[in-house]
C-alpha cells in the first residue's frame, strides 16, 4: 500500500488530499473517497454484540472540497437489536454529506437463505481501465487500481474489480467496510451510457445494502444504468467479494447537457 | 373506510393500517404511503421527480393518533432533498428522506423490460396473520402471478382499494409506497412460528413514476450467513418497470 493517504489528519481535521478527487471537478472529492470516511466514522461508534451494517444511504448535498473537512457521526436511535446512525460531513462551516447508517443483528446461521452466487471471474482475469483522467492525481486510478472482467469505462452494463491501494486515513489499514463503500461509488462511471464529453450524469445519493461484511482487498461491481423515459437515470450495482456477493449499491442521477 | 382517519385535522390510523405481527401496529405501508404523500405536497422546482425514498421504522407506529411532518432540507433546481417524519405521543416511529431529481434530458430508452402477466393473470390466495382486519387482506387486493405469500421468491400484483386518507383518492406513488413495503412478507421462506422476520427500512428506487391503481412486486429475500436478511422487489406498473424497492430484515427465533 502506497503511504500517501486519502485524507491527512491536521489538528483534529482530516484534509482531502488530491487522491480523493472525482472526475467532474478537479476541486471536488470523488463520492467514495467521503462514502469511506463517513463509513470510518460510524464504524468508530459502539454497538452491542451481534450488530452489523446492513444499510448507508448518502446525500451528496454541496460538492465535497479538496482541503479541510470535518465529520460528525452520532446513533440518533440506541438499540439492542438496531441502531440508526447518522452523519453528517462538514467543510467551512457548511453540511456538504449528509448519512445514515442502519445496523441490524446478524441472523443466525440456522436461518441462512438463498444462495448469492458466485463471484465473477476474478481481477487478475482483467484488464486495466482504458481512459485518459480527466486530471491526475484522482481517487480512480491512483488511489484505487481498476480491473475490468465485462464491459469497459462508460460503455453501458460492465463488470470491475476495485482495490483500495491507499489509506482512506494516514496511517490506518482500510477496515473491509471502508474498502466496499469506496468502490461502491463507482457504479455510474463504469455503466454509462452517454458521452462524458456532452453530458452530465452524476449521483446526489448512493444506497449501499451489505448483506455481510466483506473480506479481503478486491471489491467487484457489476454495474446497470438505467435511463427511463419521462424519468430519471438510476445505476444499480451487484457487489461481490472473491467469496460471492455481498450487497447492492444503487445510485439515483442527474442526467443533463453540460 | 380509510387507512387513516382525518380528526381535528389529526392523522388517526384505522384498524386497516394494521401489519401481520401485532393488531396493534401498522404495516410499513401505511406510514410509507401517509408520508409518501406528504412529501407531494412539498413544493419543488419544474422538472424535478420523486427519485427515491427511504424509510427507517425505529419503533412500531400505534393504531391511533399520529402526526406526519415533512421539509426542504436541500434545495435546488436540479435536486432537492426532503425529509420527514411520523410522530406518535410526541415520539419519532418512523424516519424518511426523499430525493428529487430533474428529469433526464438525454439519454433514456434502455430496457424497461416487460411486466410480468398482469393481475387479471393472476390467483388470489392465502396472505398469514391471525387478526382481521388488516392492511395487507382488507385494504389491499392482492393477484399472485407466481409463488405464494412465504415460501420464497414470488411475484404479485397488490391494489389498494380503500382511501388512504379520508375519502381521497390515492395517488399512484402512494400506491407504490404502500406496496413497496410487501417484499420481505411475500418471498420470505422462514417458518413464521419459529422467527420474526421484521424490516426496519424500506427504500425505493424510482426509475419514472408509476401510473394506474396496480402495482406489482416481484420480490427475492436473501440470508447471508453471518449476516443481514435483505428483500429486494423490482417494481412494476401495468406499464413496465418502475424501480425497486429494498428492505433489512431484524430475523430473530421467536
Amino acid at each position: 500500500m502506497s503511504e500517501a493517504p486519502v485524507f491527512s489528519v491536521a489538528d483534529g481535521q482530516f484534509v482531502a488530499s488530491q487522491l480523493s478527487r472525482g472526475p467532474w471537478d478537479p476541486n471536488a472529492q470523488h463520492g467514495g473517497a467521503a462514502a469511506a470516511l463517513i463509513v470510518r466514522a460510524f464504524e468508530g461508534l459502539p454497538a452491542p454484540e451481534g450488530l452489523g451494517l446492513a444499510r448507508v444511504t448518502y446525500e451528496f448535498v454541496r460538492p465535497a472540497p479538496v482541503g479541510p473537512v470535518e465529520v460528525h457521526a452520532d446513533i440518533v436511535r440506541p438499540g439492542k437489536r438496531v441502531q440508526l446512525l447518522e452523519a453528517t460531513m462538514v467543510a467551512d462551516g457548511v453540511e456538504v454529506v449528509r448519512a445514515r447508517g442502519l445496523r441490524v443483528l446478524t441472523a443466525d446461521a440456522a436461518a441462512v437463505d438463498g444462495d448469492g452466487g458466485p463471484p465473477p471471474p476474478g481481477p487478475e482475469h482483467g484488464k486495466p481501465a482504458q481512459i485518459r483522467p480527466p486530471h491526475r492525481p484522482m481517487f480512480a486510478f491512483d488511489a484505487i487500481e481498476i480491473m475490468f472482467v465485462t464491459g469497459s469505462w462508460g460503455g453501458g452494463p460492465s463488470t470491475a474489480w476495485f482495490r483500495l491501494r491507499s489509506p482512506i486515513v494516514e496511517g490506518e489499514t482500510p477496515s473491509p467496510l471502508q474498502r466496499l463503500a469506496a468502490a461502491g461509488d463507482f457504479g455510474n462511471g463504469i455503466s454509462a451510457t452517454l458521452s462524458w464529453d456532452e453530458y452530465l450524469y452524476i449521483n446526489p445519493d448512493l444506497t449501499l445494502y451489505i448483506e455481510r461484511e466483506p473480506v479481503g482487498e478486491w471489491i467487484c461491481l457489476s454495474s446497470e444504468t438505467r435511463i427511463s423515459a419521462d424519468g430519471i437515470g438510476i445505476a444499480e450495482s451487484v457487489l461481490y467479494d472473491s467469496r460471492g456477493r455481498v450487497g447492492r449499491a444503487t445510485q439515483a442521477l442527474l442526467v443533463a447537457p453540460r | 373506510m380509510s387507512v387513516f382517519d382525518v380528526v381535528d385535522g389529526r392523522f388517526v390510523a384505522t384498524e386497516l393500517a394494521s401489519g401481520p405481527w401485532d393488531p396493534n401496529a401498522q404495516i410499513g405501508g401505511a406510514p410509507a404511503a401517509l408520508l409518501a404523500r406528504a412529501f407531494e405536497s412539498v413544493p419543488a422546482a419544474d422538472g424535478l421527480i420523486l427519485g427515491r425514498l427511504t424509510y427507517d421504522f425505529i419503533r412500531p407506529a400505534p393504531i391511533g393518533p399520529v402526526s406526519v411532518r415533512a421539509s426542504v432540507a436541500r434545495d435546488g433546481r436540479r435536486v432537492q432533498l426532503l425529509e420527514g417524519a411520523m410522530l406518535a405521543g410526541g415520539v419519532d416511529v418512523v424516519r424518511a428522506r426523499a430525493l428529487r431529481v430533474h428529469r433526464a434530458s438525454a439519454g433514456a430508452g434502455a430496457s424497461q423490460g416487460n411486466p410480468p402477466p398482469g393481475p387479471d393473470a393472476g390467483r388470489t390466495g392465502e396472505l398469514p396473520g391471525l387478526h382481521r382486519p388488516r392492511f395487507a387482506t382488507d385494504a389491499n387486493e392482492v393477484r399472485f402471478v407466481e409463488g405464494g405469500f412465504g415460501g420464497g421468491p414470488g411475484t404479485a400484483w397488490f391494489r389498494l382499494t380503500c382511501p388512504l386518507v379520508g375519502d381521497e383518492q390515492a395517488t399512484p406513488i402512494q400506491r407504490l409506497a404502500a406496496a413497496a413495503d410487501f417484499g420481505a412478507g411475500l418471498s420470505s421462506a422462514l417458518p413464521r412460528e419459529r422467527y420474526i422476520f421484521i424490516n426496519v427500512d424500506l427504500t425505493v428506487y424510482m426509475d419514472r413514476e408509476p401510473v394506474g391503481e396496480w402495482i406489482c412486486l416481484s420480490s427475492e429475500t436473501r440470508i447471508a450467513g453471518g449476516g443481514i436478511g435483505v428483500a429486494e422487489s423490482v417494481l412494476f406498473d401495468e406499464c413496465g418497470r418502475v424501480g425497486r424497492a429494498t428492505q433489512a430484515l431484524l430475523i430473530a427465533p421467536r
